[in-house]
C-alpha cells in the first residue's frame, strides 16, 4: 500500500543502486532460506502465483478515494505466503508493476523494501497475535494495519534518507508533507484491514491448510 | 477458545480502525483533495506538471500505467496460476 510514486530521476544513481543493493540482498537471503529448508512444496507455489497476481490485479487500480489511492495486499502475501515467499513476491510486483509504467525502474529497489517491510510485520504480528485468543479476524486484521504503517514509515524514512533532486524544500518540510499523506494512506490501511481480515478468516473457515503454508518455510 | 476474549479482540480491532480512519480524515482534511501523484509532489516540492493526464475510468477507478500492458501481464498471471493449480492438484 505505501509506494514510493516518484518518476526516476527523482533519487540519485547513487540513493537508486543503495536501495537496490539492498532489496537483492534481502531477496538473496529470502532464496537461500528457501533452498535451505524442505524446499518449496507445490502448494506453497500455488499461494505464491495467487497472492502475486492478486497484488499485481489490484495493486494498479487507482481507488477514488481521498483523490485517489492504492492497495496492494502486502499483509495478506506475508500471511499466506510467509516472509520468505512474500519477499520474493513482492519483488515480482515491483517489477511487473514498473513494466507497465506504474512507477519508476529505479524505485523498484526502494519499493520493493517498503512492501518487504509490510510483508515482514504484517507476517510477525499475525503470528505474534497467534499466541492470544483473538479471532483470525482480529488478528489479521491488526496485522496487516501494522504492517501497513510499518511500511509508510519505511517510504518516509526511505526518501528523507535518499532526499529528492532538484528540490530546495527541507527536510522537515518534506517530513510534514509525507506525515500528512502517510496518513491519508493509514485511511485505506483501515479498509484493506478489513479486508484482509474476512479473506483470512473465511480461509481459516473453508481451507486452514492455506494457512499453514508460510510455516514451513521459517 | 473463550468467546469473550474473542469479542475483546474484535474491540480492540474496530477501536484501532477507528482511530486510523479519524486520524486519517484530519490528514486528508489538512492536506486537501488531490491525486495520488499530485499529493507525492505537494508533499516533497516537486514542481507540479502543467497539464495532468486525465483518465476517466469505470467510477473513477482507473488502472495506473498502460492498460493494454497491464490486461496482458493479468492475463499471463492467471494462465500461470491456473497451469500451477492443475499441475500442484
Amino acid at each position: 500500500m505505501a509506494h514510493i510514486h516518484l518518476e526516476d530521476g527523482a533519487f540519485t544513481l547513487q540513493w537508486i543502486s543503495t536501495w537496490w543493493i539492498f532489496a537483492v540482498v534481502l531477496i538473496g537471503i529470502c532464496l537461500y532460506w528457501m533452498r535451505r529448508g524442505k524446499g518449496i512444496d507445490s502448494k506453497t507455489i500455488t499461494i505464491a502465483a495467487m497472492c502475486a497476481t492478486a497484488s499485481f490485479a489490484i495493486f494498479q487500480v487507482n481507488i477514488p478515494l481521498f483523490g485517489g489511492v492504492h492497495m496492494n495486499l502486502t499483509p495478506l502475501i506475508g500471511i499466506l505466503g510467509g516472509p520468505v515467499v512474500g519477499g520474493a513476491i513482492v519483488l515480482i510486483v515491483n517489477i511487473l508493476s514498473a513494466a507497465i509504467g506504474h512507477g519508476g525502474w529505479g524505485m523498484i529497489g526502494a519499493n520493493t523494501l517498503v512492501n518487504m517491510t509490510e510483508v515482514f510485520f504484517a507476517y510477525g504480528t499475525y503470528k505474534w497475535l497467534g499466541k492470544t485468543k483473538v479471532s483470525a479476524f482480529a488478528r489479521a486484521g491488526t496485522a496487516t494495519l501494522i504492517g501497513l504503517f510499518l511500511g509508510n514509515i519505511a517510504m518516509i524514512a526511505i526518501i528523507l534518507i535518499s532526499g529528492i533532486q532538484g528540490v530546495t524544500q527541507s527536510r522537515t518540510d518534506m517530513l510534514y508533507g509525507l506525515s500528512l499523506l502517510a496518513g491519508v494512506n493509514m485511511g485505506v490501511a483501515a479498509i484493506e484491514a478489513v479486508l484482509t481480515g474476512y479473506i483470512v478468516s473465511y480461509i481459516k473457515r473453508v481451507r486452514p491448510d492455506m494457512l499453514q503454508g508460510a510455516k514451513t518455510l521459517v | 477458545m473463550s468467546e469473550i476474549d474473542q469479542r475483546k479482540g474484535l474491540i480492540l480491532f474496530g477501536g484501532l480502525v477507528f482511530m486510523v480512519i479519524a486520524f486519517s480524515l484530519a490528514a486528508y482534511l489538512i492536506s486537501g483533495h488531490m491525486g495520488i501523484e499530485e499529493r507525492f509532489n505537494n508533499a516533497l516540492g516537486i514542481p507540479a506538471e502543467s497539464e495532468e493526464e486525465v483518465t476517466s475510468g469505470l467510477f473513477g477507478f482507473n488502472i495506473e500505467g498502460n492498460p493494454v500492458y497491464y490486461a496482458a501481464i493479468l492475463i499471463a498471471l492467471i494462465i500461470i496460476c491456473l497451469i500451477v493449480y492443475i499441475k500442484g492438484r
